[in-house]
């Protein structure tokens, strides 16, 4: 269910009050995400070990896409290197 | 923000799939403000009645669709837009159903053409053709497909439907299918592809997965989904999700605005009956009433006069003629034929069906009340039920198919649900539990309803470790939740819809799992509010064997007699009962029955109406029948809480147990009408709210004052009906069946070994296994002959005065053995089990079982017949006309254990000796004493006994008491264990079938019965070869 991930980077993202990111810390600078191209939810596991999280295809400014996303159950941004 | 409203929702009625009711969807649906909401379960109407009754109480829209698969399998969203849209949703469902393989619904592109009318088309979810096609890269073929639909169902009627439900690509999804639809010219609309009514529905809809796919949670990735948006949504949770296409939430309410569908089929009437050229449904009826009244009484008086012309009139002012008609004819087609059958039930309250032989009971020497069957003020079609024998059952409703015709004629349909036992091991199951743990629980809980699982199972030490266990929070919070979910359809026991329009127009059809029958997607409580006819054709074993044992007697006795006209005051029989020698009579047989019989003692088929009527959960609970009996015992005086009261209760002794004897007060204390008085009866017996209570307790003063009846006295009088009303039993029905149990009484008395052939030809019914009736045959001095070769048949028989058992009895001796055996003998018997073997040509297991069995005793020892079957299988029959010598190897004879055993293991009884008496000996332990030794100790004795449990019950009556009925080699024993006993000893009482039973002997008033203080399994001779009566469990 949980789709296969590559090795995780905890990232710090700073999100909008309805939970959408707006920038993150890109090798060292903040960088304002330019355009959320997706945002998808996994919800899953409950019985045992829970996972949720909204993922996010971002863009940043003059930057690359990539996927990042919240756990919901921490609330930590993390950037997987799966993505574009 | 603009409202929303929702237009794909499942409920639990698609099936293992959708997991709120539809109730809750609609509570759901107000709480949020949605103004209206549609049902599309998967390729049915089924759960349309309780939703459109759900939403109209609740102020929300209720707009009616499905979702149905095509051809190719793909998912189409479809909704009626009018009355006549709704006509042709039905009947594309039915198309769906009836030509396709059941379980697999499917429709053609043609077919939706045809059934186009009044239908607004929505492109589906993400399992829809078009979508599915655009995920597949193939867009052209997509908007192709969108161009056949807006072909069909119009630009305005297509739409092309959106779902974000925060999946992966469901944004570019969305945005293609936008696309499409500008390109086209058509709109799109929003939806959530609902499948439970809050968030946290989610987990039961894995858990519904998993049981539909076989699989566990750990195990079920593929099959369930990523997360929990499928659940209703408000206008505030759905409008941002659509930020980029705001016109599609624009457009659901739309589309809800532009349906309108009123489930009202008051306009329907059922089928018209023929009646002759000259003549009205009401004429005809008067004139077949007049000719048989004759019939019936044969001296009519002024009161059956007086009374029939009152019942035409209303019948005839309700427009009910035809219904009667209906009624008549079928019951007159059952008795033309030879069928068994009595109408049952507030029918019999009516001289009309009396008269036209649909009831067997006088409502005049009866003193019945038609006015619990038809009144004034009648909402509802009266039912009208029939019991018919149930070996004649199939032949009444394929009349009935024939008479209206396939089109117009459906059976009801029933929901298995979910319950405790079955909640247990299903969510069980899906969680992952170990499959020990759900055995031990299924076989454990006592609790009926799967909402009582925790209290149930969690007090008990067995369980004591999972308690508090996430897992184990999981699993009660989810059974808990399961319970009462429909789980798969079924046909009900009884029940026919008939209409003058093509049925498929009001109702979907679909196969049943029976060959060649159809059934309607509602349940009997949905035809019932949606207004129509249903006429319940219901099997009666009862009717069967009474049927059967008058054969018997007019063969065995060269006797011709008609049941029907024996005297009902033999006071032999009468004994009999107050005796309660009843094991076999129908309706006093129960443990529960035979507890009240030596108390109340009917004399009288009066007697024997109270006594059917009062051993139930509503007299139990409603604190009638202990005073009722008090009363008939002397022991309490007789007295009327009005003198008023006095003729109406004075059949009972002054308790209040039938419903009419409420009608009937209310109309004599507060003037009320039939109608007024049976929808005063009904109120108080559906718990009305507390303003609704006090509205009819207003008329009912107010009526009693115009009486001249007293406040204070019309208020005791309220008090005292209100108390009642719940839980009183309808006369009529009570009457019928008590005709029926006298019968069987009179046959039992006077013919028992008919009797006994019959009731074990006739099995499953009753109270009591086979094996119990053997031995209540035995100890009326009926032998109880073996199955054998040459003698028997294929159903029990009497032989000079004793009952063979039959080889229906015999395990793997199916229909086809038995007519094959029958064949080859009726050229000769059987001379040896070579001859037996070459002839009768069954296959090697039934020879197997008759030998077990004993059937082939007469032609040698068990151990060498298996031996030599064995050698003789491994020869061709034909060379068999030679009698091979065979091995001949020194075999041990079976034991008296052992052929017990062999008995057991292949018929589930034995006409030899019962297995407690050959365990006696062996018993641990002194002064184990026999059942029949029990009942002449004195009252207060401490006893112990053993013997196999072959009955257990729990009623809900019984707060907590358990209930066991004990057998050994003399007779029966009650056992009665208290709450706190049955806690200690719940899994052998549950579980072992034979055990020791420590506790006081208590006689009271003739009534005997043990009450437990110690009870401990007992160790059987071989384990699992051992004998073992299959008990009747019901609890």
């Amino acid at each position: 269910m949980v789709a296969k991930l590559g090795k995780l980077q905890e990232v710090t993202v700073t999100p909008n009050s309805k939970g959408m990111p707006l920038s993150l810390v890109y090798k060292g600078q903040r960088r304002k995400i330019a355009s959320v191209h997706e945002h998808w939810r996994i919800a899953d596991g409950w019985w045992g070990d829970e996972v949720r999280r909204d993922y996010f295809r971002i863009e940043i400014s003059h930057g690359p896409v990539f996927d990042i996303y919240r756990d919901r159950i921490s609330d930590r941004w993390y950037l997987t290197k799966g993505g574009r | 923000m603009n409202d929303y409203a929702e237009l794909h929702c499942h409920s639990n009625f698609s099936l293992l799939d959708g997991a709120s009711h539809p109730e809750d969807l609609v509570a759901r649906a107000a709480e949020v403000e949605m103004p209206a909401l549609a049902l599309t379960d998967h390729n049915g109407l089924y759960g349309v009645v309780p939703f459109y009754k759900a939403a109209r109480q609740a102020g929300v829209k209720p707009v009616i669709g499905a979702e149905i698969t095509t051809d190719k399998g793909y998912h189409l969203t479809v909704l009626a837009q009018s009355n006549r849209g709704y006509s042709s949703l039905s009947s594309l469902i039915s198309r769906a159903q009836l030509t396709q393989s059941k379980g697999n619904p499917s429709v053609d592109l043609a077919t939706i053409a045809r059934y186009s009318a009044d239908i607004i088309c929505l492109s589906g979810c993400r399992k829809g053709e078009i979508p599915s096609l655009i995920q597949g890269g193939d867009k052209e073929k997509a908007e192709a497909v969108a161009r056949s639909y807006i072909e069909i169902f119009g630009r305005d009627n297509f739409l092309i439907e959106l779902q974000n439900n925060l999946y992966q690509g469901d944004r570019r999804l969305c945005g293609e299918l936008v696309q499409i639809a500008n390109r086209l010219g058509i709109s799109y609309v929003a939806t959530n592809n609902v499948h439970y009514a809050r968030e946290d529905g989610h987990r039961l809809q894995d858990i519904l997965v998993c049981i539909a796919n076989r699989t566990t949670l750990d195990k079920s990735g593929r099959f369930r989904r990523h997360n929990s948006e499928f659940y209703l949504k408000s206008a505030a949770e759905m409008s941002p999700l659509f930020k980029e296409y705001p016109k599609a939430i624009e457009n659901a309410l739309s589309i809800a605005d532009r349906c309108n569908v009123s489930l009202d089929f008051s306009s329907y009437r059922f089928p018209e009956f023929p009646v002759p050229e000259d003549e009205t449904h009401a004429s005809y009826l008067a004139k077949l009433c007049r000719e048989k009244a004759k019939e019936r009484y044969g001296e009519i008086s002024d009161e059956v006069r007086s009374q029939l012309r009152y019942e035409l009139d209303l019948i005839e002012k309700l427009g009910l003629s035809g219904y009667f008609l209906i009624a008549w004819d079928i019951m007159d087609y059952a008795r033309r034929n030879g069928i068994p059958a009595q109408g049952r039930g507030s029918a019999a309250n009516s001289i009309v069906a009396y008269i036209l032989g649909i009831s067997r009971v006088d409502p005049i020497s009866h003193r019945l009340f038609v006015g619990r069957f038809l009144n004034e003020e009648m909402s509802a079609l009266p039912d009208i039920d029939i019991d018919v024998s149930t070996n004649h059952r199939e032949k009444l409703i394929q009349y009935v198919y024939k008479k209206y015709g396939e089109e117009h004629t459906a059976m009801v349909c029933t929901y298995v649900t979910f319950q405790a036992r079955n909640a247990i091991r299903e969510v069980g199951k899906a969680i992952g539990m170990p499959a020990d743990v759900i055995d031990q629980m299924a076989k454990t809980v006592g609790a009926y309803s799967a909402k009582g699982i925790q209290e149930d199972l969690g007090g008990l030490e067995k369980f004591r470790d999972y308690v508090g266990s996430v897992p184990w929070q999981h699993f009660v919070s989810l059974c808990r939740e399961i319970g009462d979910f429909p789980r798969h359809l079924s046909i009900h026991v009884g029940g026919m819809i008939v209409s003058s329009c093509p049925l498929s127009e009001i109702v979907p059809l679909e196969k049943a799992t029976m060959p060649g029958r159809v059934v309607c997607q509602w349940d009997k409580g949905a035809i019932e509010d949606a207004g129509l006819v249903k006429v319940d054709i219901l099997g009666l074993r009862m009717l069967s064997l009474v049927d059967e044992v008058v054969s018997l007697v007019r063969k065995n006795h060269d006797l011709e007699f008609e049941l029907a006209k024996v005297p009902q005051d033999d006071q032999q029989v009468y004994d009999m009962i107050c005796r309660a020698d009843t094991l076999g009579v129908f309706q006093v047989e129960s443990r529960a029955q035979m507890q009240t019989l030596p108390r109340t003692m009917p004399r009288s088929i009066e007697d024997l109406t109270v006594e059917v009527a009062i051993i139930r959960p509503g007299p139990l609970q409603g604190n009638m029948v202990h005073p009722y009996i008090r009363r008939r015992q002397g022991k309490e005086k007789v007295t009327y809480p009005h003198p008023i009261l006095k003729p109406i209760l004075e059949e009972t002794l002054g308790v209040i147990l039938f419903q009419e004897q409420v009608l009937r007060a209310a109309i004599a204390v507060a003037g009320f009408t039939s109608g007024e008085a049976d929808s005063l009866r009904r109120a108080m017996s559906h718990k009305r709210s507390v303003r609704a209570m006090e509205d009819l307790r207003e008329r009912f003063l107010a009526g009693a004052r115009t009486n001249g009846v007293e406040e204070e006295v019309a208020e005791r009088v309220f008090d005292t009906l209100k108390g009642f009303a719940e839980y009183g039993f309808c006369k009529s029905h009570a009457a019928g069946f008590a005709l029926l149990a006298y019968e069987s009484a009179w046959l039992k008395c006077h013919y028992p070994a008919e009797f006994y052939a019959a009731l074990l030809n006739n099995q499953p019914m009753g109270f009591y296994s086979p094996e119990v009736i053997v031995g209540d045959a035995r100890r009326h001095g009926i032998t109880v002959l073996p199955v054998d070769i040459n003698l028997s048949q294929g159903k029990c028989i009497v032989e000079n005065g004793m009952v063979r058992l039959g080889f229906c009895y015999v395990k793997d001796m199916g229909e086809e053995a038995i007519a094959s055996l029958e064949k080859a003998r009726s050229e000769t018997p059987f001379s040896s089990l070579a001859d037996f073997y070459r002839r009768a040509k069954v296959c090697r297991e039934a020879v197997d079982s008759l030998i077990l069995a004993g059937a082939i005793d007469s032609f040698g020892e068990r151990r060498r017949l298996l031996w030599d079957i064995g050698i003789l299988e491994h020869t061709s029959r034909d060379a068999l006309l030679f009698e091979c010598p065979g091995y001949q190897v020194p075999l041990p004879n079976m034991t008296d254990w052992e052929k017990l055993a062999a008995e057991y293991s292949v018929q589930g009884l034995s006409a030899g000796v019962h297995p407690m008496k050959l365990m006696r000996d062996s018993l641990p332990g002194d002064g184990v004493l026999k059942n029949s030794a029990v009942l002449a100790v004195s009252s207060g004795t401490k006893v112990s006994v053993a013997g196999y449990v072959v009955c257990r019950q729990a009623p809900r009556t019984a707060k907590g008491h358990v209930f066991l009925t004990m057998e050994d080699e003399t007779g029966l024993v009650n056992v009665i264990l208290k709450p706190e006993v049955y806690q200690r000893f719940r899994y052998p009482v549950r579980t072992e079938p034979l055990i020791l039973v420590e506790g006081i002997f208590q006689k009271r008033n003739g009534i005997s019965n043990i009450v437990a203080q110690h009870i401990s399994p007992l160790e059987r001779n071989g384990g699992s070869h051992d004998p073992v009566p299959k008990a009747r469990n019901f609890c």
